[in-house]
């Protein structure tokens, strides 16, 4: 049986990726609860491309970024967002660079769309850098900024250019201090 | 929407016109572009695995300063429509769409009806590839 692993909250796991890609990288979130939580953990100190819909075209969308600039592309999504586009894990396995990340939030379900469970993900999968267990926080208190200005926001960003350091990856920084599952090892989640 | 009978020197004229980036689902209206495309540089071409995909991953890079052109079969259409419709409008980008039209022989029910559902929706920058183009 598959051991129970710990939770982290939602914020702490999203605070923990911004501060190790900083605020040179592009963000870019799942549409849901996550993106409206990580605006609430950023704020205006890092650039986030918020997808309006598309339920798992978040990391399509940073592969497209990533093969077209420099900066650092972290690509946050959901567990059931994964799902909904696995097929896109072997499109990233052979072609996202070195400087592409992705990061799952496993909370086993669509908690945006009322708590609806989703199948329980495998322990890891080709083109995800790492899936971490979250619970289950509720509706954040901010919401996704309008479309077209995020883009456009978007757009100057990675007009800019690079500070000093910037294009590095984060491959050669400490590890996160989270859950990190081991091959082979579901994530549970802790409820309540 | 424009259409040519086969891809023969498509992709030269694309990128004579400024386009950059390919990405697209296999057709085999659209088998020349694919075996051109597969010489161009990793970043510049990426088979995706579903027309969804291929939006997506054309609208990430259009915000990137990238020119992106997607291919796909007609009966594919349908799945592109949401990120065109909920990624790329909203973010003003706009790919090309071409779109590899099969035989009427070898049509199918969702083939018959792309490019009409292009057309419902508005997205007029699509090129129909292949037979009765």
């Amino acid at each position: 049986m598959t051991p129970e692993l710990p939770a982290v909250g939602r914020a702490e796991a999203l605070a923990e990726i911004v501060r190790r890609h900083g605020t040179e990288a592009l963000y870019v979130v799942a549409a849901g609860y996550l993106a409206g939580a990580l605006r609430e953990v950023v704020g205006e100190r890092a650039t986030v491309l918020y997808l309006p819909a598309g339920a798992g075209l978040a990391p399509a969308v940073g592969l497209g970024v990533a093969l077209a600039a420099r900066r650092e592309v972290v690509v946050i999504n959901g567990d059931a967002a994964l799902l909904a586009s696995l097929g896109t894990t072997h499109t990233l396995r052979d072609r996202a660079p070195a400087h592409f990340f992705h990061y799952v939030l496993d909370n086993g379900g669509r908690e945006s769309a009322g708590e609806r469970p989703s199948p329980r993900l495998e322990g890891a999968y080709s083109g995800v850098t790492e899936i971490l267990a979250v619970t289950r926080d509720g509706a954040p208190g901010r919401s996704a900024p309008a479309p077209s200005a995020n883009a456009a926001e978007v757009r100057d960003f990675l007009a800019r250019p690079l500070a000093p350091g910037g294009a590095a990856t984060a491959q050669a920084r400490p590890p996160l201090e989270l859950v990190v599952l081991p091959p082979g090892v579901s994530p549970r989640r802790r409820r309540g | 929407m424009n259409g040519v009978s086969d891809d023969r020197g498509l992709l030269a004229r694309l990128r004579a016109e400024g386009y950059d980036f390919f990405t697209g689902v296999p057709d085999r209206s659209l088998a020349r572009l694919q075996r051109d495309a597969a010489d161009l540089v990793d970043a510049q071409h990426v088979p995706a695995t579903w027309e969804a995909e291929a939006v997506a991953l054309a609208a990430g890079s259009a915000l990137a300063g990238a020119r992106p052109c997607v291919y796909l079969p007609e009966s594919g259409v349908g799945y592109a429509l949401e990120p065109l419709l909920s990624l790329c409008r909203p973010w003003g980008v706009e790919p090309l769409l071409l779109v590899g039209r099969a035989p009427a022989a070898a049509g199918t029910p969702a083939g018959a009806a792309g490019c009409a559902l292009l057309d419902a929706v508005g997205w007029s920058a699509y090129r129909v590839i292949g037979a009765a183009a």
